[in-house]
């Protein structure tokens, strides 16, 4: 009996964790896609510092999921619409469950690879926890401190209430 | 930061432009303009000056747009698209300044269309199909003491407001009219002329010609005071 053999490329993470990823989804990985044949012929892991273990482990695993799953199509419309309806239950409970920090670290990590999907529904789940909040509302839950000044405060609201109702 | 087992973990704040500006792609530009932008200065600064977020800028009535905020707008959008009623396919026109924005605003009617888009992501006719259910506006642009006075504020004059030389309002709320202190309506209305290469025998022509000249003087004293206050805000 013959075992399917699947091209793999390593990967060093922050702690020197070395992980074996699948080239299918390597190929997810837009930063990496120039050197994949590099990668294949290399024995050496590619060290990423700027990753940590847990970061990498649910980019595979989101990749993973979607790696039978057709992208959502490019849609202009939506996407001038500033829609972010199509996350689906899954992507909003797994990029979650988490907390905040390692939602944002996984936004970085997803940057950083430059994976398009992962990043683009990502940011649509904070986009989608910043809507309707009120400016307090949004340094509250994001632990955001007030950097302006009363008279900067003041400035803003003005510079903008051609908008306001 | 915080570092949980040597690494760091970022917060929001510290993720960088490029992730943070595609957040705020998905928010919509109301909501970035009143609450957003409102909670630091780096949300404020990369709000303010990332075109992309104002690919799209729709006037929803009914709304007063002052004068001071037009070369705002205009830093952003430049690209004006306008339909008289909902069944023509709109127009997309290219705006040079604000004053001609405001010439377009102040020439609509009840039933148009006025979307501004950023020039560098013209947009397709479908999209604006798409839009409309949207309610826009429909703003003209009257003397300010006429609106002061329906709102039953002080009225002010020119010299208590210097940059305030025009307003749009909806039109249901004020009827068209124009006076000497429409300055941007003459101004207009000379550069057609010009253009057109009629030379229209005006004998307000002299007063009119001076009347423009301060009013040209008065809108460089907005964009300097508006360029100090950015200034000042980025710092």
């Amino acid at each position: 009996m013959y075992k399917k053999i699947v091209p793999q490329i390593k990967l060093e993470t922050y702690e020197k964790e070395v992980f074996e990823i699948d080239l299918d989804i390597a190929k997810k990985f837009g930063k990496l896609v120039p050197v994949l044949q590099e990668l294949l012929n290399d024995d050496k892991p590619l060290t990423i510092k700027t990753i940590n273990s847990g970061t990498l482990k649910k980019i595979i695993t989101w990749c993973t999921y979607h790696k039978g799953r057709s992208p959502p199509p490019e849609d202009d419309d939506n996407r001038m619409k500033h829609s972010t309806e199509e996350v689906s239950s899954w992507d909003d409970k797994f990029l979650q469950e988490d907390g905040q920090a390692a939602l944002f670290d996984l936004i970085s990590a997803a940057h950083t690879l430059d994976i398009d999907g992962l990043l683009d529904v990502a940011c649509k789940v904070v986009a989608t926890m910043i809507k309707g909040k009120a400016p307090e509302e949004i340094r509250k839950v994001f632990n955001i401190k007030n950097d302006f000044t009363q008279q900067e405060e003041d400035q803003v609201r003005k510079e903008n209430d051609w908008c306001e109702d | 930061m915080t570092e949980i087992d040597g690494y760091r973990w970022f917060p929001i704040e510290d993720l960088p432009d490029v992730p943070l500006i595609r957040i705020f792609f998905f928010i919509d530009l109301e909501d970035l303009l009143l609450n957003v932008n409102r909670v630091c200065r780096r949300f404020y600064n990369l709000i303010k000056f990332t075109p992309t977020l104002w690919s799209i800028f729709e006037f929803y009535g009914p709304l007063v747009i002052k004068e001071e905020d037009l070369p705002y707008i205009f830093q952003h959008s430049n690209t004006v698209m306008t339909t008289q009623n909902s069944d023509e396919v709109p127009e997309l026109i290219q705006v040079y300044s604000d004053q001609q924005l405001a010439s377009i605003i102040e020439n609509s009617d009840e039933n148009c269309t006025i979307i501004i888009v950023n020039g560098d992501n013209p947009i397709e006719h479908d999209v604006v199909e798409s839009n409309q259910g949207h309610v826009y506006a429909d703003v003209q642009i009257t003397n300010l003491p006429n609106i002061s006075a329906d709102q039953d504020q002080k009225v002010p004059t020119v010299v208590d407001q210097p940059d305030a030389l025009y307003t749009a309002v909806p039109l249901h709320n004020a009827t068209k009219q124009k006076t000497a202190n429409d300055f941007d309506a003459i101004e207009q209305v000379e550069t057609i002329q010009e253009t057109e290469g009629q030379s229209n025998e005006d004998s307000t022509l002299p007063f009119k010609k001076w009347t423009l000249c301060i009013a040209r003087l008065k809108k460089l004293l907005v964009l300097v005071r508006y360029i100090a206050q950015s200034a000042f805000l980025e710092c």
